[in-house]
């Protein structure tokens, strides 16, 4: 490096094209959303160059959490009982919202086709196109309008088996647990079914059944049944592994009527990913919002946090809406989850949705139009952003 | 330049330093010791009347990285909320500088090795990439645009929606 001493200002504009590697690669490792590292890679073919790497994406990857475009919904109610038809939605982050054309390129015209959102995961959504058959469920990317059907295959040669969930899951590498782990996309999903055996009549047998579904964290799905027990699928290994609820109070108090009366986006447990392979479990106590993780990325749980909520989220209600503030633990739900975060309503028929941030207890508020009552599935925009071309 | 604070470390000796282009600095060795390369030479007794040159790095970056290290020193440990604060804003204002200052201070940071200062400026050079359009970028960062506009083309196309500023909506919804 040979920096003349006596520089001055009039012809140190191109002084940035003298930067070391080093220098650039750890300035370009902060940018923390594909927009800015789409666009930046666009500025020469230096910067394109770091930023194409195959191993600096997967340290961006580790170093940021994905951005969440929106979330997307049919319209209807998901619920067994009642089903109402309404426009499908999509509504976006401010943040995307602001940086992007949504209107154009996450438009949910798309949902039009479909009756139902199975799951989403990534940058891709699971759709149903008639209800509860399961047949020709779509994985599809809104950003790229890509699209794959998927006709599950009965999973022994008898007919009595029938699916009873599908879900989405990342890439999976026996032999790399960080694949696993990685957001799915178009290039790099796979789809797992759960079944039920018709013939078999043990009393675990519809366990994995949507209906108990709970959340997804570090390549994994999670179901919650009556009896206090929680199921995994880790989605490396397809082995599935059972433990009892962490805190037998709250189960026996609350969570026990919750498995059995509610649905996924009516809920009041969920697991939910917090990056690197990590989960958390939250769910709803009374007033409180109880956080529980595995110290250290051991196997047993244990109560992490708790968040008051009344008193942290008063201050987002806007003017006008106060009315509608009522905390209610019988109906407090949580809508939706995403990597790191969850949505919740604090009752049944007020218009007011609040994220919280699970890493730094962050609120923040969102408003419900009532007669979108609906689930909301959280749709990413994809990261690491496919960067191939002039490479 | 700064003077040292009251509680500036244990020992109030004053460290000089040289610029590439023969200015004079002076600061407290604990400001002195933030830098892994000023500490080496601390240790290896090489700090002496006549300073340690910094071949590399001008008056100009130099006498802000020695305002930086002063400041830092004398508020390392033990912080108050208050404080932290205030070392925030300081860092914040500190760090408001043209882009030909804040190459320099970059290089000069990395080769001085300032840990913190490193950080902010690479954190600040960040931000400024965060939002801008790639042809904004190149005129603030003085970059050439090597793309053939056949390549451009390909590029854009790959990832279409992340070139599209948001417009506004036809009509009032």
């Amino acid at each position: 490096m040979d920096l003349d001493g006596t520089t001055h200002d009039d012809d140190d504009d191109v002084k940035f094209e003298l930067l070391c590697d080093d220098l650039l690669e750890f300035i370009l490792l902060r940018l923390d959303s594909p927009i800015c590292l789409v666009r930046a890679a666009s500025v020469c073919k230096r910067w394109r160059h770091v930023i194409a790497d195959a191993g600096f994406l997967r340290r961006i990857c580790s170093l940021h959490r994905p951005t969440v475009a929106g979330l997307y919904s049919v319209g209807h109610q998901a619920s067994p009982i009642r089903e109402v038809k309404l426009r499908p939605i999509f509504i976006p982050s401010p943040s995307v919202a602001a940086a992007i054309d949504h209107r154009r390129h996450l438009s949910p015209v798309f949902l039009y086709m479909y009756r139902r959102i199975l799951d989403s995961c990534g940058s891709l959504l699971l759709l149903e196109p008639r209800l509860c058959t399961f047949q020709d469920i779509t994985v599809y990317e809104p950003f790229t309008r890509l699209y794959r059907l998927i006709n599950p295959p009965a999973p022994r040669e008898s007919g009595h088996c029938s699916v009873v969930g599908a879900y989405l899951l990342g890439g999976g590498d026996a032999d790399d647990e960080a694949a696993g782990c990685a957001a799915a996309s178009m290039s790099n999903f796979r789809v797992v079914c759960t079944f039920y055996d018709h013939h078999d009549r043990a009393a675990h047998a519809s366990v994995l059944d949507q209906r108990n579904f709970i959340g997804r964290a570090g390549g994994s799905l999670y179901w919650a049944t009556r009896d206090g027990k929680v199921h995994v699928l880790n989605g490396i290994t397809m082995e599935t592994s059972t433990f009892t609820f962490p805190d037998n109070e709250t189960w026996s108090s609350s969570l026990c009527l919750d498995i059995w009366l509610r649905y996924y986006h009516n809920r009041v447990l969920r697991v939910v990913d917090c990056g690197g392979g990590a989960a958390r479990m939250v769910c709803f106590a009374g007033l409180n919002l109880e956080v529980f993780s595995r110290p250290r990325g051991g196997e047993k749980w244990a109560p992490e946090k708790s968040v008051r909520l009344p008193e942290n989220t008063l201050q987002f209600v806007p003017e006008g809406l106060e009315g509608y503030y009522v905390f209610d633990s019988l109906f407090e739900t949580m809508v939706t989850a995403g990597a790191g975060f969850v949505v919740f309503a604090p009752s049944e028929d007020a218009p007011l949705l609040f994220q919280i941030d699970l890493e730094t207890e962050v609120v923040t508020f969102k408003l419900k139009d009532r007669r979108y009552n609906v689930p909301q599935f959280p749709c990413e925009l994809p990261w690491p952003p496919a960067l191939h071309a002039c490479v | 330049m700064a003077a040292a604070t009251d509680d500036a470390g244990d020992s109030n000796e004053m460290i000089r330093v040289v610029s590439s282009d023969g200015e004079h600095f002076e600061m407290p060795e604990a400001a002195a010791n933030l830098s892994l390369v000023l500490r080496h030479m601390i240790e290896d007794d090489c700090a002496d009347a006549a300073g340690i040159p910094l071949a590399v790095v001008a008056a100009k970056p130099l006498a802000k990285i020695v305002d930086y290290c002063t400041k830092h020193a004398a508020k390392s440990s033990g912080l108050t909320i208050e404080e932290a604060e205030e070392l925030k804003r300081f860092d914040a204002e500190f760090i408001e500088v043209d882009t030909d200052m804040l190459y320099d201070l970059l290089v000069a940071a990395d080769f001085m090795g300032v840990e913190g200062l490193s950080k902010l400026a690479v954190q600040r050079t960040a931000d400024l990439i965060k939002g801008k359009t790639p042809e904004q970028n190149r005129e603030t960062f003085g970059i050439v645009n090597d793309f053939t506009p056949e390549e451009e083309e390909e590029i854009c196309k790959e990832n279409e929606w992340a070139f599209q500023i948001t417009k506004p909506p036809s009509r009032l919804c």
